[in-house]
């Protein structure tokens, strides 16, 4: 049977039992929402892809003590913010990134749909990088992966209230650190 | 509903968390508030900024350049951790086999031995404690030292 047909919960059942095959199921499942993610965080691509292979990383050395299957999403999630909040390394990284992003725009015979997307892209993850971690992580989990208040709860391990005043407050902080942006030079 | 109920709520209305009444509601209000109507539509717009982080994807699967990190970096750790199982399982086997050895070693009853004795040294003892000595000694004909002589010369020195 193809890991498409398997459920997080079988994959990791599977993986549990001695079947290290059952990994790339879970890995080729979550791969792009890992670098979606990553991507909200760091400036570099390969940053963000260095950020995906840690994050599977740790799962395939953690996933021994994860018993429950439907908690993996969760705790992927959980494990990948970390991963990409975490490191100094990915701080440096970012600053250097950042620093070759506005270059790379000045390049000639970029696509000018792919230089504004990049500039959008650069934009956000500057005025995300602003934001307390907790707020910038529940923004990105529901604006990006669109995560429900349920889901979000439980990869940030706090009520579905909180969850709403941690998006009434991230909005609102982005907000201002977006309008800053606009009125720099 | 008042402005500052609608304002409470609107976050969960653009997120799609509200419950069907409390939607209709909402939108009965916002027809008729253009400030909340304002609000909303700023909340729409924060989400427009998103959008090109909500497109990034993959050209290609991650999977094979992350099969040959795992062999990688996972590889010598498997050895080491079965090196450490084996050393698990092994080393009390070990301290149990020593401790049977020194169990066996101070049970077995071993012969007491005296030191070795010079050959000169025991025949000084045995001239010294024999009654002809001891007699010659006493009697002040042969000194001492006298004495070891005579036997030293007497045993070919």
């Amino acid at each position: 049977m193809a890991w498409q047909d398997l459920s997080d919960e079988e994959l990791v059942r599977r993986f549990n039992a001695g079947d290290t095959g059952a990994f790339e199921g879970l890995f080729r499942r979550y791969e792009v929402a890992m670098y979606r993610l990553a991507r909200a965080r760091v400036a570099s691509e390969d940053a963000a892809l260095d950020i995906v292979q840690e994050t599977f990383l740790k799962a395939y050395q953690g996933l021994g003590k994860l018993r429950s299957g439907p908690a993996f999403r969760a705790w992927l999630y959980r494990v990948c913010l970390n991963v990409a909040a975490g490191s100094a390394r990915s701080e440096a990284r970012r600053r250097r990134a950042e620093t070759d992003a506005a270059e790379r725009l000045e390049e000639v015979g970029e696509p000018i749909q792919t230089m504004l997307k990049q500039e959008g892209l650069r934009r956000l993850q500057s005025a995300l990088s602003r934001l307390p971690r907790l707020l910038a992580d529940t923004l990105i989990l529901r604006e990006i992966e669109g995560r429900s208040y349920s889901e979000i709860s439980e990869v940030m391990k706090c009520s579905e209230k909180a969850v709403e005043m941690r998006l009434f407050r991230a909005r609102r902080l982005l907000r201002r650190a977006m309008a800053a942006q606009e009125g720099m030079p | 509903m008042r402005c500052g109920e609608a304002k409470r709520l609107l976050n969960r209305y653009v997120d799609g968390e509200l419950d069907l009444r409390a939607r209709e509601e909402l939108d009965r209000h916002i027809l008729s508030c253009p400030a909340c109507e304002a609000e909303l539509s700023d909340l729409r717009r924060m989400s427009e900024v998103f959008v090109p982080a909500r497109e990034q994807g993959l050209s290609w699967s991650l999977w094979p350049r992350f099969d040959a990190k795992l062999a990688r970096e996972l590889a010598p750790r498997r050895y080491m951790m079965q090196l450490e199982g084996l050393a698990r399982h092994l080393v009390p086997v070990a301290a149990v086999l020593l401790a049977i050895v020194v169990v066996l070693w101070a049970l077995v009853p071993r012969p007491a031995t005296a030191p070795p004795e010079l050959p000169g040294e025991y025949l000084v003892r045995t001239v010294f404690d024999s009654p002809d000595a001891r007699l010659l000694v006493d009697s002040q004909e042969v000194q001492p030292d006298e004495l070891l002589e005579l036997v030293f010369i007497a045993n070919g020195g």
